[in-house]
């Protein structure tokens, strides 16, 4: 699954309409999807990121779940025109002075900047930042490294500002334009992105962990033969990924020495 | 077009690290690459949450100056002929390669690969402690390839041939290159010094297509281990780890067989052995990612912190193994680790 974050709902507006994203009201924020894209929006600044993303995680407790901040940025007149779209490669938090650092993987073909968030809008021109400057990325990274593998996260920054008037100071429909005018090359991004997600196979289908928990509860096992279990049936469906996963053997003990000899048998058979 | 960007496609560098020849080298060589700067190499190489085989479809390069410790006594695990004086050092972090059984992909949670730049300090380390040690007697042995595989680096960085120069101006220090590479090519210019064990290690086909397929190809390997011989470099040979499957004995005796009808047995240093073994951290941190070589789901045993094949099974193997190699040459050049 692939969830965009935005801070603005004008951010979020082209994007709900490309991909036809339905609002899920269910969720206390706005919250949109469609199939295996959702889209989520967290306002300004750091303030509700955690709580949102931890919900949509919590709700949607899917083995890979991809974040991509998509939004735009301010930058200092020079650096970059308006209109220009970037891949972030380092985010700078301006209170802590921590820096973090996105997985880099893909072969994406946008163009790569760093990005300094600050806690308040810049309005002076930004001289001092030589990156694009927001209000959020240090935080959404933050957040979704607690939860998810960092190469999951990536952030698309789109120029907006050269912050003479201070970030997000735009109208609704510039903004929109700004996100319109880069629909495909973020299309693009998440299509190679959502590759990589694929590539991530688990081991054992879902049926071979109905088999398991099917055996654990029949033979009433620990949590360590729980887990030989799993270890075993992994090593079986590596040797044989197209065989099932067999019941015959699995049936209910009298004893726990029973169930014991039944567990190693089942496990040697397994991994003959 | 290709999913994934190509390795080293952004080089990370430290500030302190600018400046060094090695980082003028590495920016010339990928010269395409985009710099970011860090403040640390930890920043990005530590930071949490990594999947280090995932990285390892497109290796990012980050150069960096170490600080103390440069040296450590070697671990338990690596043989070295009941030498005292055995130190490894780590001028690179991580393997250009990615073999099922390594221990790296549990001792690190990147795949990300990381250079560091101050080889003096590294050299002058090694100077300082032979001071300390009793190298008349035994000399000072240092692998320098314990976390890395430095001769696959060379075509990238020339650290191995400048360690080479170094160890041969150090009358009683020995470092060992240990290598899968296929580029002995590279440091064929080089005359050869006793004072460098050029080591690769071999594996049969079989056994390098399935758990090593990162690798360069068994034969490529042997034949940059003829080669070496041939130029009169020290070579030992390490059959390490065996793997141990259905009918891996006879698929070993060809394996001998093969090698010692290419390589004359007489003319190599050592052989050394062992089967798969591994730290007891590291193998649960890497079971966790659920990996998907079938090696990681065999039954072990846990002996004094490592996971290894329960002992009858182990001794049984490698004294069979140990009868093998008995064949093309004498025990006293042969080292076996778990017997």
């Amino acid at each position: 699954m692939q969830c965009i974050i935005s801070a603005l709902k004008a951010e979020s507006v082209p994007l709900i309409l490309f991909y036809k994203l339905e609002k899920n009201n269910s969720f206390s924020f706005p919250f949109y999807k469609k199939d295996d894209l959702c889209l989520l929006i967290v306002g300004v600044g750091k303030k509700e990121i955690e709580k949102r993303i931890f919900e949509v995680l919590d709700r949607y407790n899917e083995r890979v779940i991809q974040f991509i901040n998509i939004g735009i940025a301010g930058s200092q007149r020079g650096f970059s025109e308006i209109g220009n779209i970037f891949l972030i490669n380092k985010i700078i938090d301006q209170e802590s002075k921590k820096n973090y650092f996105p997985d880099l993987i893909i072969n994406s073909n946008l163009a790569e900047s760093s990005i300094t968030t600050v806690r308040s809008s810049v309005s002076d021109g930004g001289n001092s930042y030589n990156t694009l400057v927001d209000m959020e990325a240090s935080e959404i990274y933050k957040v979704c490294s607690k939860r998810i593998l960092t190469h999951q996260i990536s952030f698309i920054k789109i120029v907006s500002d050269y912050m003479d008037s201070g970030v997000y100071s735009l109208d609704k429909k510039s903004v929109n334009l700004l996100v319109y005018s880069k629909l495909k090359e973020i299309n693009n991004y998440l299509e190679k992105i959502k590759k990589v997600g694929d590539l991530i196979v688990p081991i054992l289908s879902d049926i071979d962990l109905q088999w398991i928990e099917r055996t654990k509860h029949v033979l009433k096992l620990t949590e360590t033969q729980y887990h030989q279990l799993i270890s075993c049936s992994k090593s079986y469906r590596l040797k044989n990924p197209n065989k099932i996963l067999d019941d015959t053997m699995v049936i209910k003990p009298s004893s726990k020495f029973e169930r014991n000899n039944t567990l190693k048998a089942i496990c040697e058979n397994l991994s003959a | 077009m290709k999913i994934f960007q190509p390795n080293f496609s952004h080089i990370y560098i430290e500030n302190q690290a600018k400046g060094y020849p090695l980082t003028k080298i590495a920016l010339q060589k990928f010269s395409k690459s985009k710099i970011i700067e860090v403040e640390h190499y930890k920043d990005i190489f530590n930071k949490v949450g990594q999947d280090f085989q995932i990285q390892k479809s497109s290796m990012k390069l980050i150069l960096a100056k170490k600080t103390e410790p440069f040296l450590y006594p070697a671990s338990e695990m690596v043989q070295e002929f009941g030498s005292p004086n055995v130190f490894y050092n780590t001028p690179i972090l991580n393997c250009l390669y990615n073999c099922d059984y390594c221990f790296l992909q549990g001792m690190y949670s990147s795949g990300n690969m990381v250079i560091f730049v101050n080889e003096d300090d590294f050299m002058d380390s090694i100077k300082k402690k032979m001071e300390l040690l009793d190298v008349l007697v035994n000399p000072m042995i240092v692998s320098i390839s314990y976390n890395t595989d430095i001769l696959a680096m060379e075509n990238i960085i020339p650290m191995a041939s400048r360690w080479i120069e170094f160890a041969k101006t150090q009358k009683d220090l020995i470092i060992e290159i240990r290598t899968k590479s296929a580029l002995f090519s590279l440091i064929n210019n080089i005359n050869p010094s006793k004072n460098i064990i050029l080591s690769w290690t071999l594996s049969p086909e079989v056994v390098a297509k399935e758990y090593e397929s990162t690798s360069p190809p068994f034969r490529s390997r042997l034949l940059s281990a003829k080669a070496a011989l041939k130029k009169g470099w020290p070579v030992r040979l390490c059959f390490d780890p065996v793997i141990l499957f259905d009918g891996w004995y006879d698929v070993y005796n060809d394996f001998f067989n093969e090698v010692f009808n290419e390589i004359d047995p007489i003319k190599v240093r050592d052989v050394t052995a062992g089967v798969f073994r591994m730290n007891k951290d590291f193998y649960k941190r890497i079971k966790r990612r659920e990996p998907s070589s079938k090696l990681f789901y065999d039954n072990y045993e846990v002996n004094n912190g490592v996971v290894t094949i329960d002992k009858k099974k182990r001794t049984d193997s490698l004294s069979k193994l140990k009868e093998l190699l008995t064949n093309f040459m004498p025990e006293s050049k042969i080292s076996i680790w778990g017997e």
